[in-house]
């Protein structure tokens, strides 16, 4: 291990910038039959919602340049399985170990996150990109009032750091990133995926039942990556960056841009041994520097141009 | 496990259907039924690998037979022999194997032969095979011909008439539960009405298929939903019993 990959996060110890995220690793076992999971900084599981969900009916996943349209629907097995069946796997691996949850109502976060503060994880991840079913099914994340009573309540319960992944759909995301700082969250993950759309032309009808679908993938790598330079400039919150890693050289660009950590995400499903590949080469590459000396360096360089 | 294997041939058996043989330089167990992810190209596009169905297995060579149904395998067909292609295998379970003297179904249609050729290739020493294949046009020789050597009925049908029987090849089994076994693969349509006409569910093997992204069980991509539970096709399967799957109460159903 090189102590030089070593990032901070609050009182968090990550021993590389390096997580696996959330719904690209499932709750950790298929791809702990590749490497051992004890390699990476992080591993954020699944979304988990109250009552198991099935998810959507196929097709869930359509290949676009360079990037993939998902419409999985959360499929999980609910809190209670995952309690039982999934997370004494998960505690018992050396690494941080944060749980995504999603909710229908801000009383359903509240149920997963004390339940959660019984445990051994080290982060609760908050995906606000859910339907809120008692707002008309817009998302949480979408909407900045509701937002900000959903983290409001969260924070006065939770044990546990509070990550918030938005939506690259939230408007004015300054300002929101701001709100979160001032509520205490620990950090903000930086994107979910960007709705898109495919239509089955030969059909003459969309590909997904849903309609839109979550792009991610290299195709939106700069994409986010111009988000996490603005939002690195505008508020002093840590940022992880997450959208179309594929590669040692991408983690850089976030690290440079402003990312303190990485979340890699489809890159797991083309390459399973992505992540221990990119942590290898981060071992060969930070011999003399540290790797949060380096987060947001490009901004003080920015001048030379 | 992922590795780079080279192309020892990839060869036009049919205007749209090649065969890829590439060399196996690693000894591991494959068996009827798995299949593999393939790398098309290094680059990120297309940014997906490709999953194939085993085709036949050597001491030194794995096979694929595929038909060029997109860009991906269209890249894939423009391969070289000597080039080098990234492949995650072997993946999904296998075809659960018949008991000595048994009497077995083969029945595939389309593309849906390659596993059914191989699990061929593995029972047909020791077991009575009857293959039914079936094509929507004449199909060139060579892609049915290990059929025809192997079993001890064999059927052919194309859906235009152009080669063997003239209709679909469900159309042409008759006393369908006279078989101890019997294991499909094919269009789901074809497997659906296949599970309908068979009485003894547990004695049905289907090999399933879906668009999926990783192969190995965390996309969740490739569901197939009945019973109101959800099975993943690539980790559960792509083999399921006939009693596992239930068309009637399905996302087929409608």
């Amino acid at each position: 291990m090189n102590p030089n990959l070593q990032i901070k996060i609050g009182d968090l110890i990550f021993k590389n910038p390096i997580l696996i995220a959330s719904g690209t690793g499932g709750f950790g076992k298929e791809i702990s039959i590749f490497y051992s999971l004890e390699i990476l900084g992080g591993f954020v599981t699944k979304s988990i919602t109250l009552k198991p969900r099935l998810g959507n009916l196929p097709p869930r996943i359509w290949e676009t340049p360079c990037g993939l349209l998902n419409s999985i629907g959360l499929e999980n097995p609910g809190l209670e399985i995952f309690m039982i069946e999934e997370l004494p796997f998960l505690e018992k691996i050396n690494t941080n170990i944060i749980v995504s949850i999603a909710g229908e109502s801000i009383e359903e976060y509240e149920i997963l996150v004390k339940e959660l503060n019984n445990t051994n994880i080290s982060a609760i991840e908050v995906n606000v990109s859910c339907p809120n079913v008692n707002k008309g099914g817009i998302q949480f994340g979408l909407d900045k009032e509701i937002l900000y009573e959903l983290i409001k309540r969260l924070i006065k319960i939770t044990q546990k750091p509070l990550w918030i992944k938005l939506s690259p759909h939230t408007e004015r995301i300054d300002e929101i990133a701001k709100i979160l700082k001032k509520a205490r969250v620990s950090a903000i993950v930086l994107f979910n995926t960007f709705l898109g759309l495919a239509i089955d032309w030969k059909n003459r009808k969309p590909v997904f039942k849903n309609i839109f679908a979550g792009l991610s993938g290299p195709a939106i790598k700069p994409l986010v990556l111009r988000y996490i330079w603005e939002i690195f400039e505008k508020v002093k919150i840590p940022i992880i960056g997450c959208g179309g890693i594929i590669c040692f050289e991408d983690v850089l660009e976030y690290i440079l841009a402003g990312a303190s950590l990485i979340e890699i995400g489809t890159a797991n499903f083309i390459n399973p041994l992505i992540c221990k590949e990119v942590i290898e080469k981060l071992e060969n590459y930070f011999i003399e520097e540290k790797i949060q000396d380096l987060i947001g360096k490009a901004h003080k360089r920015k001048e030379e141009f | 496990m992922l590795r780079e294997m080279k192309i020892i041939k990839n060869q036009k058996m049919e205007k749209d259907i090649f065969l890829l043989r590439l060399e196996r330089d690693l000894k591991i167990d494959i068996f009827p039924g798995q299949f593999a992810m393939l790398r098309i190209n290094d680059s990120y596009d297309p940014l997906l690998s490709r999953p194939l169905s085993i085709y036949k297995v050597s001491d030194d060579s794995i096979e694929f037979l595929y038909k060029i149904v997109g860009r991906g395998t269209y890249l894939l067909s423009n391969k070289k022999q000597g080039d080098k292609i990234k492949v995650l295998l072997p993946l999904g379970n296998r075809f659960p194997l018949p008991i000595h003297g048994e009497k077995i179904a083969l029945v595939g249609g389309g593309m849906g032969i390659v596993p059914l050729s191989f699990l061929l290739d593995y029972i047909y020493k020791d077991v009575d095979v009857y293959s039914y294949i079936g094509f929507p046009t004449k199909i060139h020789e060579g892609i049915w011909e290990n059929f025809k050597e192997k079993s001890k009925f064999f059927l052919l049908s194309t859906e235009d008439g152009s080669l063997g029987e003239k209709g679909v090849i469900l159309d042409f089994i008759f006393d369908i539960d006279r078989f101890d076994r019997l294991y499909a693969c094919g269009p789901t349509s074809m497997l659906m009405n296949l599970w309908r006409k068979v009485k003894h569910k547990e004695k049905l093997y289907l090999s399933l298929e879906e668009k999926m992204a990783c192969g190995f069980g965390v996309c969740l991509g490739c569901v197939f939903r009945n019973n109101g539970k959800n099975l993943h096709i690539c980790k559960d399967g792509p083999v399921f019993s006939g009693v596992e799957v239930n068309f009637s109460e399905s996302q087929f159903t409608d």
